[in-house]
This record gives C-alpha cells, sequence and structure tokens, in this order.
C-alpha cells in the first residue's frame, strides 16, 4: 500500500428505511494499522463495517450518503463494481460460516470465481493463505477433509484464509472471536496484530480488553455518531470525551 | 409427560417396523407373483381380448415418458425455485406464490389429464400423442419440484450466500457455486419423489398419450404410445389373470431402477459436499 490512508469517510450517512444509523461520520483510516470499532449494541459498527464493503446492499432499505474513498475511488457510489471492492476488502464474520466443502474447496472458492483455474496456482494459493493464518500444518494432511470437521478457532482462522485467498487489501472483522474459547480468542488477536504488515484490518469487538491489545487506533461510536477516534492508548488512558470514559470503563452503554 | 414416554416409543417403533415389514412382504408378494407368471406354462402370449403379448412397448414408453418429463421438468422446477428463493425477494406476491404452488402439487393427476387433454391433446393439435402426454406429465411434475427444490435451496443456511458474495461473487455466482451444490442432494430427493409420481400416473396418459393398445414401439413423439400402468389398468379390465401380474412387477422394478439412478446422482453430486464426517 503506498497511500497513507485506506479508507477516506466523509460526511456518511447511512439510514435503514426512515432510521439513522450512521450520521455524518468523517475520518480517515491509515493504512497498515489495525483499527479497532467499538461502541454499544446498535451504535452502527457493523453497519459502519459494511458499509465499506457494500455488504449492507443485502438489504432492500438502506440509504446512504457522503463519500467512502478507497483507493481513489468512491465506493459510495450506487454504480461501484462491489465484485472489485470484495476483492479489495475482505469480511470474517462473527459466526464462523465455512462452506460444507472440504478445506481445500473453501480456500480455493474465491480465486475460482475470480477466474483461477491452473491446478498449481490454486495448490499455491491455498498453502499461502493457509499458511499465514498459522493452520497450514495442522491441516495439510487433510486438506480434502470437510472444514466442519475444523474446531469453532480453526474454522474462524480458515474463514480468514479464505478472506485472504482472494488477495485483499483490507480486512474487515466483525466481532470474529466472540464465540471462541479463550486459547482461540489469543491466537486470533496475535493473528491481527501480524496482519497489519501486509493489510489495513478494521476490527468491530465488544471486547475492551481486546481492543486495547491488538489494535493501534480505535473508532467510538454512540448512536450513529463519531464521539471520538485517536490512538489506541491515549483513548484508552486518557480520553478526550466524557462519553468515551463512561463507555470504557462500563458505567455507561 | 416422562410418564407416557416408554409408551409413546414402542408405539413409534412399532410403527416403524411395521410399516418397513409391510413394504417389503409387498414387493416380495408383487414379484413373486410376476415370476410365477413368467414361469407358468401357459406363459405371457396367452392375450385375450386383443390384449398386447408383448411387454416391451410399455416398458419403453413409460421409460421414455419419465425421462423425458424429468428433462422439461427438472430445469423449469429448479430454475423457478431459484428465482424464487434467490431473487425474487420477499412480498405477499411471492408468498401468495408459493401457497398456490404448493396446492398444485396436491393436485389430483387426473385434472393435469384434462388440462392436457384440453390444452396439448385439443388446443395445440398434438393430438393423442407422445408429446402431449410428456406436456401434460411435465405440467403435473413443476408444482412439485418447485415446491421440494424452494425448500431445499431456502434451508441453505444465509452465512454460505453472505460469506460467497464478501469474497466477491455476483448472487448467480453464488447461488452456482455454493447455493445450489448445497442444496441438490435435497433437490434430487424431491426428484425422487417426483418420479414416483408420473412413472404412476395412468389417468393423465389415457387422456393425452396413450390408446387402448398399442402393440408395436413406435418412434415418432406425435404417435401414441404405451405406457406400463396404463397397460395394467386395461390388463385387469380383460379379466387376463396373467398381465397384470407381469406388468405390476415391471412397474416396479423399473421405477426402483430410476430410484438407483437418482440415488446414484445424489450420491456422485454430494461428494463435494462434505458433511460432518
Amino acid at each position: 500500500m503506498n497511500s497513507q490512508f485506506a479508507v477516506q469517510v466523509s460526511g456518511l450517512s447511512v439510514w435503514f428505511g426512515a432510521e439513522y444509523v450512521l450520521r455524518n461520520l468523517t475520518l480517515d483510516l491509515p493504512s497498515n494499522h489495525v483499527i479497532a470499532v467499538i461502541g454499544p449494541s446498535g451504535c452502527g459498527k457493523s453497519t459502519f463495517l459494511k458499509t465499506l464493503n457494500r455488504m449492507n446492499d443485502l438489504q432492500d432499505n438502506h440509504r446512504l450518503s457522503g463519500s467512502v474513498v478507497i483507493e481513489g475511488v468512491n465506493i459510495a457510489d450506487p454504480h461501484t463494481d462491489v465484485v472489485a471492492l470484495r476483492r479489495k476488502v475482505g469480511m470474517v464474520f462473527q459466526k464462523s460460516n465455512p462452506f460444507p466443502f472440504s478445506i481445500y474447496d473453501n480456500i480455493a472458492y474465491g480465486p475460482r470465481i475470480h477466474g483461477i483455474k491452473e491446478r498449481e496456482r490454486l495448490a499455491e494459493i491455498v498453502e499461502e493463505s493457509l499458511s499465514r493464518v498459522g493452520l497450514w500444518d495442522e491441516v495439510k494432511d487433510r486438506l480434502t477433509s470437510s472444514a466442519l470437521t475444523l474446531s469453532g478457532g480453526q474454522q474462524q482462522r480458515l474463514c480468514l484464509a479464505r478472506a485472504l485467498a482472494v488477495g485483499p487489501e483490507i480486512v474487515l472483522l466483525d466481532e470474529p472471536a466472540t464465540a471462541l474459547d479463550p486459547y482461540a480468542t489469543s491466537l486470533i488477536e496475535e493473528l491481527i496484530i501480524e496482519l497489519r504488515t501486509r493489510y489495513t484490518v478494521i476490527m468491530v469487538t465488544h471486547n475492551m480488553q481486546q481492543a486495547a491489545r491488538v489494535s493501534d487506533m480505535t473508532l467510538f461510536l454512540h448512536k450513529g455518531e463519531l464521539v471520538e477516534f485517536g490512538p489506541t492508548r491515549q483513548l484508552f488512558t486518557k480520553p478526550r470525551e466524557q462519553l468515551t470514559e463512561q463507555f470504557i470503563t462500563g458505567r455507561t452503554r | 409427560m416422562t410418564r407416557y414416554e416408554p409408551a409413546i416409543i414402542l408405539l413409534l417403533r412399532a410403527t416403524t417396523w411395521g410399516v418397513a415389514l409391510l413394504t417389503i412382504a409387498f414387493i416380495i408378494f408383487v414379484l413373486l407373483n410376476g415370476a410365477n407368471a413368467l414361469f407358468s406354462a401357459s406363459g405371457y402370449s396367452s392375450g385375450t381380448f386383443g390384449m398386447p403379448t408383448d411387454i416391451l412397448p410399455p416398458l419403453l414408453g413409460s421409460l421414455l415418458l419419465t425421462i423425458t418429463t424429468l428433462l422439461f421438468a427438472l430445469p423449469i422446477g429448479i430454475g423457478t425455485a431459484i428465482w424464487l428463493t434467490e431473487f425474487a425477494g420477499q412480498s405477499r406476491l411471492i408468498d401468495y406464490l408459493r401457497l398456490v404452488t404448493i396446492a398444485f402439487s396436491a393436485l389430483p393427476s387426473i385434472i393435469y389429464g384434462l388440462f392436457g387433454m384440453a390444452l396439448f391433446v385439443l388446443t395445440l393439435g398434438g393430438g393423442i400423442s407422445f408429446i402431449s402426454g410428456v406436456g401434460t406429465l411435465t405440467c403435473l411434475l413443476i408444482p412439485t419440484i418447485v415446491v421440494i427444490s424452494d425448500e431445499a435451496l431456502r434451508s441453505v443456511p444465509q452465512g454460505y450466500r453472505t460469506a460467497s458474495l464478501a469474497l466477491g461473487a455476483t448472487r448467480w455466482t453464488t447461488v452456482r457455486t455454493a447455493v445450489l451444490p448445497i442444496a441438490l442432494s435435497s433437490i434430487v430427493t424431491g426428484a425422487i419423489l417426483g418420479i414416483g409420481r408420473i412413472i404412476g400416473s395412468a389417468a393423465p396418459l389415457m387422456l393425452t398419450a396413450t390408446v387402448f393398445y398399442s402393440g408395436t414401439i413406435s418412434f415418432s413423439p406425435f404417435n401414441p404410445v404405451a405406457a406400463l400402468p396404463v397397460h395394467l389398468f386395461y390388463a385387469m379390465g380383460a379379466s387376463d389373470p396373467i398381465a397384470p401380474s407381469v406388468t405390476a412387477p415391471l412397474l416396479l422394478v423399473l421405477t426402483l431402477v430410476l430410484y438407483l439412478v437418482a440415488f446414484g446422482v445424489r450420491r456422485i453430486s454430494s461428494r463435494r459436499i462434505t458433511a460432518n464426517e
């Protein structure tokens, strides 16, 4: 990534029906950083994340205004090529959702739909992607067995590898470790920190300790509005806003 | 409630075994009778009342009718179900369409026979012929295929669709490469039920495709055909003791063979879908 900012958001508002979900957000997300998005339930965290890869489009009654620029392209424009956008902006969901195919076919799914057919190239991508999430050694002898035979933590890392296999530059993580045990969570967290060297990671989390542990920058949303955005350490130790302090110390929601 | 539990489980077990034994007994009875008739001294050539002495035309007729009908009904039915679940969205109209389709899938086959006679035989001028029969059976089968495929597609978890879309697949690619393969084995189950419905239908064929007796095999789709269930029906009326005994097991065997083919297709198609092993 050569540009300084991976995502530049200005005047972004999102509605579902008549209801405001995000209100006039303006901020620049720096490249090759881990950015945590925190805030109470229903504050618009997930909506913000899904705006970045236009997954909100799946909801009929959704409407947005403002601009979101990724690599010089305003992806808020309704004419944006969402296929190209989603190749650039990968996503991992809260509930791990590997396809009921083999481990190999799960990783190869993305490259295949984008037209890669050569066996050697696919095998390369599969190994590279699985290695990048630390799963290669665990599964290299059973690539043809079902992805559903993996443990919960492995499945979530598989989903991350599947997203990486199409070569994104930005990775969106929607509470990726909420459904995992502490050990699997720590593995995912280590991974997120490593991902920073190659990707810009934007992660929604409900876990304040997790945000503090893995992120460089933190974005605090409240009722659809941007309350505070700054370096994680500063935001957690010396928050500028009273609302931020109340939230991170658990005194308000 | 736990007081009744042992009794309920016993009852369930009894009904399961009862149904299984009844089915097996029925199959053995039909097959034994058929074998008896085939090997009895009189043989199967003692046609009375102008009944066919040859079983080949109805056997071939049924096979061709069933396969040709599937060739039309499966793509149309599955295509409709794909549109309903993946592209039509949610509205009162779509709910209504679903309801009507279910109602149509439960319509007695004689109604389709009358409809087919009015449309294919008379209005379109197809006459009593193979194509009129295929048209009628296709109309009869489509609602069943739609209902079952729709159910199969809707039971594919939403998470697979979002995963595929988030990887940059278009909606159609998602359907083709993720949703359909996952739903396929249930859809084939539907097709198997469909085979059962059309292969045994005598009434719609009698009105659209078969004549009283066709002892020769015609390879023109504009000519009438013979079919096993119709053959069986007339053979009963002709008070021929042999013909039904041979026709019934043949119909049974043909159906079983088609089921086996369908199950084979399902096994192959689901090989990629590796569920919990």
